[in-house]
């Protein structure tokens, strides 16, 4: 039993957090001057983070769902705003179902962005208020809330097919009948879209498994996200802890002060252990993977959630000003709960998932 | 990551549900499920008989050297006897004070005296130990003790008193955290001492608890006597020998306990199944809630293991008593509600029903073993380096 990344995966954490750390992504966003993101992805590329999860055929590492989860973890924790989690942890999966693999070669060289259009209406990821269908290989309706829109060069859409069955399809954002509408966000790093199909030419690249199976993972990383930006808020919180001085000593001796910091460590090391699980199960098509996940997204965004908002509290009155880069951890972590299924939907799912049926003691 | 377990690790675990199985089915049928938290009274005599069993086919002990009379088994496979035991719904231990807190004390700071004359009859099941710490001025701060011994004639003789003694009722031994200096402060003075409990200058009194039944008691010592030989370490050395104590425990146990919760928590969601209270969204949530966090809690325990495997510092293992006991105090609430008024009803003989006694007792886990500001402020300063608070 190791419940603990293999040498190689640590290897790459390493990699990406150095990779990270010179970008300084906190530090762009919150900078006045527009910074030239193309150039990161490029360099991205050169370090084969793009392929990550690509068959070797393709220049890839074919790092399976553990692999990919770890280093997410990572770039959760240093705050980095691309479109990595659609593009490469989803969208070389999804697009893996496509006979054509330009795309996913495209995807590697980092000539390809991807991003995933699915909710709709209020955003429910129930989708049962899904309304877009897909007739003679065109796709209409209108997607809600789509990460990085404005700039993505192909989407992967959820839609109806005939009898209203669920599908998975890739339309490039060059495509007819396809209108972007960009939206700023509370969240700078994070722009959305609204984006219109009315008779745009699609690729099937699935139906109701391949939807669920990449909605699945989706939530997987996100969480894995979410707990990189958990530890994140921690470690500023207790450093912070430590130096900063009222009544002549160290804040982090107070016991009030103390007490918020071990409730987020028991938050983000019970994320940790969610995440991890549902990485493996995902890693091993285990069947209770989709609970698994389900409970990683919870425990997850909601250790992010809290972590974000206690270390606000644990900071004082800095963490109010746009320099201080607590406030983008939080905007972010309001983001992943309620994008991806917030800790009430998961519980919902995971009762659904048989949650409360299942013995305890499998194997972890 | 391999979460699975090693060839041999499962087959140990075959062997040890084969037997149990064998046993609670058979000669040892009456005491299946019975003794466990707030039933500790039952059968006492019975559950002596079942520990020397036990002890003669070696599975008391199992984590010891084998110099000590252990079999010196993995972590792994301590986590799976007692989830075995658990899932065998095996009698509450009576022996493990000794077994986990006493027994890996003299192992690491007992003389060879000691060791010969204790370890064998812990394994063994004929010697029950408990626990003499806490006293009427000294709980979270330990430090505070005022039980007095001095040698006269020969031999220690203790005055003064604890409390909260669990077990002491059906104890034999009794280590003791006293102050032999006179006039000694806080950590300095003390010595830790082992003591009879069968002898005329020992009293104990079962205080009656939140549950009605009694496990643990006031033990008054006036003139007290043991040799003076039974003081582990040196005179003086006994709150590093007490700290020690408390150091010991591997985490194995965490996982049979869970195996309970999780029977708990199957009564309460059959109860709001049958009295249709499932149907509220808001009990189906918080029913949800509880059982991601059970699950996480046994993750949160794995990965604790692992670390302790590789000798790592572990983050994880320092939140797991918070984690625990805070959740099954919760736990305890929620089967109230899902009762609903029919929670006050008692049996028709007066006793409290099993989800009653669990709602009640479930209050102390946040209070004993490092009640939960006690923990919290333990992990602020030991797992996140914070510096120290005010005493
Ligand atoms: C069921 C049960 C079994 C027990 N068995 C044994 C046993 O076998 N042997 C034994 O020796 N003892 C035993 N104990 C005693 C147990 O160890 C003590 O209850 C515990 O140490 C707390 O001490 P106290 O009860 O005196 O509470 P106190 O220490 O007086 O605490 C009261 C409150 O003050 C808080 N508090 C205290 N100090 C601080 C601080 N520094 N910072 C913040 N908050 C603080 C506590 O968290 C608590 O909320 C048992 C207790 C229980 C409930």
């Amino acid at each position: 039993m190791r419940f603990e990344f293999n040498e190689l995966q640590l290897e790459l954490r390493q990699v990406v957090g150095a990779f990270l750390d010179g970008l300084n992504p906190t530090h762009t966003l919150l900078s006045p001057e527009k910074t030239d993101e193309t150039k990161a992805w490029a360099q991205a590329a050169e370090l084969g983070l793009l392929g990550l999860n690509a068959p070797e055929a393709v220049g890839g590492l074919a790092g399976g769902p553990v692999t990919v989860a770890a280093l997410l973890e990572v770039m959760g924790n240093r705050h980095w705003s691309s479109p990595y989690l659609s593009t490469v942890a989803i969208g070389l999966d999804a697009l893996s179902f496509s006979p054509d693999q330009r795309w996913v070669e495209a995807i590697v060289k980092g000539d390809l962005q991807v991003t995933l259009a699915v909710l709709e209406g209020r955003g429910s990821l129930a989708l049962t208020d899904l309304e877009s269908t897909v007739r003679g290989g065109q796709i209409f309706g209108r997607k809600n809330f789509v990460l990085h829109g404005g700039a993505a060069d192909l989407f992967l859409v959820v839609a109806r097919e005939a009898g209203g069955h669920l599908g998975l399809f890739a339309v490039e954002a060059s495509a007819v009948g396809l209108t972007v509408c960009g939206e700023a966000a509370m969240d700078p790093g994070r722009p959305l879209a609204t984006i219109t199909f009315e008779g745009t030419p699609c690729q099937r690249l699935g139906g109701g498994d391949a939807v669920e199976r990449i909605l699945n993972r989706a939530q997987l990383y996100s969480a894995a996200e979410s707990l990189g930006g958990a530890q994140a808020c921690l470690d500023l919180a207790v450093s912070y802890a430590k130096d900063r001085h009222q009544f002549g000593r160290p804040i982090g001796s107070f016991q009030a002060i103390q007490h918020h910091c071990a409730e987020m460590l028991l938050q983000v090391e019970s994320a940790r252990s969610a995440v991890y699980a549902a990485a493996h199960a995902a890693e091993h098509e285990r069947e209770e993977t989709a609970m698994q996940i389900a409970m990683a997204q919870a425990t997850a965004s909601e250790a992010f959630f809290f972590c974000a908002g206690t270390c606000i509290q644990v900071l004082g009155g800095i963490a109010i000003t746009w320099e201080h880069p607590v406030h983008l951890f939080f905007k972010r972590a309001q983001g992943s709960r309620t994008l991806w299924g917030d800790p009430s939907f998961q519980r919902r799912r995971f009762i659904a998932l048989g949650g409360l049926d299942r013995p305890l003691a499998e194997a972890p | 990551m391999d979460l699975s377990l090693q060839t041999e690790d499962r087959t140990f675990q075959d062997e040890v549900r084969e037997w149990l199985e064998e046993q609670l089915a058979g000669d040892w049928q009456h005491l299946r499920g019975r003794g466990g938290p707030s039933d500790e009274d039952a059968l006492i005599e019975e559950r002596k008989l079942w520990e020397q069993h036990l002890g003669a086919n070696r599975w008391t002990c199992l984590s010891w050297p084998q110099l000590a009379g252990g079999r010196a088994l993995s972590l792994v496979q301590e986590v799976l006897f007692h989830e075995a035991y658990a899932a065998a719904q095996g009698p509450g231990r009576l022996g493990h004070i000794g077994e986990t807190l006493l027994g890996p004390t003299l192992i690491h700071h007992g003389s060879d005296e000691q060791k010969g004359r204790f370890l064998p009859a812990i394994q063994q099941g004929t010697d029950y130990w408990c626990q003499g710490y806490s006293e009427p001025n000294a709980g979270s701060d330990l430090a505070g003790v005022q039980t007095r011994a001095e040698v006269r004639d020969g031999q220690w003789v203790l005055t003064g008193q604890k409390t909260w003694t669990s077990l002491a009722h059906v104890a034999d031994w009794c280590f003791v955290l006293c102050r032999t200096e006179l006039g000694s402060q806080r950590h300095q003075g003390l010595s830790y001492l082992l003591v009879p409990m069968d002898q005329p200058g020992v009293t104990i009194r079962p205080i009656k608890q939140i549950t009605g039944t009694s496990e643990f008691n006031e033990v008054f010592f006036d003139g007290a006597v043991t040799e003076l030989g039974h003081c582990v370490g040196a005179p003086g050395d006994g709150w590093a020998v007490a700290m020690a104590t408390l150091g010991f425990e591997r985490g194995a146990s965490t996982f049979g306990q869970q195996l309970n919760f999780f029977n708990e928590l199957q009564d309460i969601t059959n109860a709001a199944k049958q009295n249709g209270c499932f149907d509220d969204p808001l009990i189906q949530d918080r029913l949800a809630q509880s059982w991601m966090e059970l699950r996480v809690m046994r993750l949160n325990a794995w990965r604790m293991i692992h670390h302790l495997q590789t000798d790592q510092p572990s983050a994880v293992g320092a939140i797991n008593k918070l984690y625990w006991a805070r959740w099954h105090r919760k736990m305890g609430e929620l089967a109230m509600d899902v009762l609903g008024p029919a929670s006050q009803r008692a049996q028709t003989d007066g006793e409290l029903t099993r989800l009653q006694r669990v709602f009640l007792f479930s209050r102390a886990d946040t209070i004993y073993a490092g009640s939960n500001e006690i923990q919290k402020t333990l992990i602020a300063e030991r797992a996140l380096g914070l510096p120290r608070s005010a005493r």
